[in-house]
């Protein structure tokens, strides 16, 4: 049984017709360079947060909305991410306290082979199921690993989590920190926008209209799945290791089932079916957290009826009411044009 | 097929309601929930304190009193004109959710936005480490009122925070020198441990062992238990300790484990037999759990207000709390260690004759403070406070709708006899801060 997953972009677009992502993309990417103009440096705090957050959803979506299956335990990737820099970075720590810059590196590095290698061994049994097997399986190995790292005290610092991960002095700017993640994050999507454009994007697509037909086509469903869960993995683990250097510290809440719905709500909230409506998703849902939460301790209520008008008036996310409004604009000026032609 | 399912459940939603009803009613629920978070302090140059504590998650339950009282404590130090005479306190809630990186998000928005040169909080010991990197990178006080690793003021140390509470390990040494009395007492011989199957569960139970047979030296520790954590059924636990008929049974078991152990091993009967001293108890769960806490189990405590009743300052946090929230309500262990916090913020700006965050930590560095449990100082080298821990046995008395710890046995431990023995040794596991 596939899960429901919206689509719409991720299917191919009549010649001509501009693509939405691709426009909202265009549009963010300036807007997202001019952050730091905005007074005080608290919108940059909340731009990189989005920026992180972001990519940590988009890496949920080449699972959900490209391929058509859920997981519940994406989390485990990106906390994975985000303690193999943490410890990397503890380990290579000066007597100062500080880390150089070569360690800086190689700390955040580690962290995509490391959740890529964590998604390869949980992803091969999990490729195995599909549906509510898979949402489940993938909820069970994240809130596994989760525990893991909350009990090993002696590794991982158990449930105190991992502090004192302040990055070189160049990268303890705001400023500097945030260019330097909103080039790591642009990088990271436009590989991702290389691999849904690819074949291989493709198969994912056919994968989630319809696997049956795929494997008769002789398509090798299962590794098609698991090389998929491997690269959401890998980039749910390049968020993660910007995360501690941005935080200064780590906790095991990062692997756990919360997390994961970050990345639901977030996708949900933008768009699933869209390429950018990840990202669309992190910036109303981090944009809003950091606001209301000035205002009010009902954080959950208000996030809660968000969610729920998105789902009873715009199901298919945020941008799909822009989507639709594009549309029905297009639909009405190709009607005039043709009164106009049929007029004598 | 499941698609279907759920258009068909939708649809059927959307036609129960009334789509313009429903947009008012959603809006209404957000403006509603947009109420003040801050305290204001009036005219003036004020001094923002940030208070960052969780209203939702784990800790929740031990957030209420202090949010009640803090503003209190405040308009108390404003009515005399604030700091100094002359800034008054603005107090701003911000709710932590018991997550760490809601907690470093939080204090930074209270820092950047709000402007505050405080932030007292919080209750878990993750959090406070969270946000003990973002004060010490923005040179802003930090006062640890109730989450007590030791690793606040040991392993993650900073000049900036300051720790009201005894610490975890202060905490277990105080239970080993209660343990030492009552072993003498009561002619005790035998105990059993029974400890969560993971590091801390471990780690408190070979600290308990290994001091109370350096303490006791005549103690025989008949068998060592280990649950899973989460464990819903301690039946098979509570049958094996009965059977070992120990005089006393320590667990080193906390939070949900503690609370579900404590409800089967009392309906099992076990309190009647043997005696289980050391278990986290605060006024809060004295004043909730007053109906089912097994009454002569020996609890631990950190600010209990009736071991304190003789001290001008705790009889005055009675009178302001009770007076705004009736008789039948009290502070409980948090509040008072958070009105000793605000207490500590305007003691420490009278004594560096400042409000800078800078000058205010430098004077209380070292420095002997009122609290409602004394005068109390601060070590030198970790800004751990002599914090007392109370070790006492649940009984009811006359005086009080939930029971308290038996005024005639309770066991006060001071901070200083039971903290690490040397400032050398803290030092040493200080890590170093760029």
């Amino acid at each position: 049984m596939a899960m429901p997953a919206p689509a719409k972009e991720t299917t191919a677009k009549p010649p001509g017709q501009p693509d939405l992502s691709l426009c909202v993309g265009l549009f963010l990417a300036p807007a997202f360079f001019l952050v730091p103009l905005l007074p005080g440096e608290y919108p940059v705090y909340v731009a990189t947060e989005i920026l992180i957050l972001g990519l940590f959803a988009m890496s949920f979506n080449l699972i959900y909305g490209y391929m058509g299956q859920i997981s519940f335990g994406h989390a485990a990737y990106f906390g994975l991410g985000a303690y193999a820099t943490a410890l990397l970075m503890q380990y290579l720590q000066q007597e100062t306290g500080a880390v150089g810059y070569f360690g800086f590196f190689l700390s955040m590095l580690i962290a995509v082979p490391v959740s890529a290698l964590g998604a390869l061994i949980i992803g091969f049994f999990i490729v195995r199921l599909t549906g509510i097997y898979f949402a489940m399986l993938s909820l069970a190995f994240g809130e596994l690993l989760f525990y893991i790292v909350f009990s090993w005290y002696s590794f991982t610092k158990g449930d105190d989590g991992i502090q004192g991960l302040l990055p070189p002095a160049f990268f303890r700017d705001v400023y500097n920190f945030y260019y330097f993640t909103l080039i790591v994050v642009a990088c990271a999507l436009l590989v991702m926008w290389r691999i849904s454009r690819s074949p291989f994007g493709y198969t994912l697509r056919m994968l989630r209209e319809n696997a049956q037909r795929a494997a008769f086509v002789g398509i090798n469903v299962r590794l098609t799945m698991l090389v998929n869960f491997v690269l959401a993995g890998a980039f749910a683990g390049l968020a993660g290791s910007l995360w501690g250097p941005f935080q200064r510290s780590v906790s095991p809440a990062l692997l756990g089932w919360h997390e994961s719905g970050l990345a639901i709500f977030m996708s949900l909230i933008g768009g699933a079916g869209y390429f950018i409506g990840p990202v669309v998703g992190s910036i109303v849902y981090t944009g809003l957290y950091a606001y209301v939460t000035r205002f009010t301790d009902y954080w959950p209520l208000t996030i809660g009826v968000i969610i729920l008008a998105v789902v009873l008036f715009a199901p298919g996310g945020l941008l799909s009411l822009l989507d639709n409004a594009l549309r029905r604009l297009r639909e009405k000026r190709d009607g005039d044009g043709e009164r106009r032609e049929r007029k004598p | 097929m499941g698609d279907r399912i759920s258009d068909h459940k939708w649809s059927g939603v959307l036609k129960s309601m009334d789509r313009r009803e429903f947009i008012l009613s959603s809006a209404a629920a957000g403006i509603l929930t947009m109420t003040p978070r801050f305290a204001s302090a009036g005219s003036g140059e004020v001094f923002r304190v940030g208070v960052t504590l969780p209203t939702t998650g784990a800790g929740a339950n031990y957030s209420v009193r202090p949010i009640k009282g803090l503003p209190l404590i405040a308009a108390q130090i404003n009515k005399r004109g604030g700091l100094l005479g002359k800034h008054p306190i603005e107090l701003h809630f911000r709710d932590t959710q018991t997550k760490p990186a809601a907690g470093t998000r939080e204090a930074r928005s209270l820092i950047l936005n709000e402007k505050v040169q405080a932030i007292l909080g919080t209750w878990s010991s993750a959090v406070a480490m969270g946000i003990q990197e973002i004060v010490h990178e923005n040179k802003i006080l930090h006062f640890a009122a109730t989450s007590n690793s030791s690793k606040i003021v040991n392993e993650n140390y900073t000049p900036y925070t300051f720790q009201f509470g005894p610490n975890s390990r202060m905490q277990s040494a105080a239970t080993v020198v209660a343990m030492k009395t009552l072993i003498e007492k009561k002619g005790w011989k035998k105990y059993v441990t029974l400890g969560a199957d993971y590091e801390w569960g471990r780690d408190a139970q070979s600290v308990f062992v290994k001091e109370l047979a350096k303490a006791s030296p005549g103690i025989e520790l008949k068998k060592e238990l280990w649950f899973r954590l989460g464990e819903t059924d301690f039946s098979p636990y509570i049958s094996a300790v009965m059977a070992l008929k120990p005089d006393f049974l320590f667990g080193a078991i906390a939070g949900k484990d503690n609370e579900t152990f404590l409800q089967q091993a009392k309906a099992a009967g076990l309190f009647k037999r043997v005696a289980y001293p050391g278990v986290f108890l605060p006024v809060t769960e004295l004043m909730q759990q007053r109906r089912t806490l097994p009454r002569g189990i020996i609890g631990l405590n950190r600010c209990p207000f009736f071991a304190n009743l003789d001290n001008p300052m705790m009889q005055s946090y009675i009178k302001t709390f009770q007076d705004e929230f009736g008789t039948d309500d009290w502070p409980d262990d948090f509040a008072c260690m958070y009105f000793d916090a605000l207490n500590g913020l305007d003691q420490g700006a009278k004594m560096a004759g400042s409000v800078s965050p800078d000058a205010i930590k430098d004077a209380l560095k070292g420095a002997t403070i009122d609290t409602c449990r004394g005068r109390l100082a601060f070590r030198d080298c970790n800004n751990q406070l002599d914090a007392p821990s109370y070790v006492g046995e649940v009984v009811d008395t006359p005086d009080y709708p939930f029971p308290i710890f038996d005024p005639k046995t309770l066991v006060v431990v001071k901070g200083s006899d039971v903290w690490l023995p040397t400032c050398e040794e803290v030092k040493k596991l200080q890590k170093k801060r760029a």
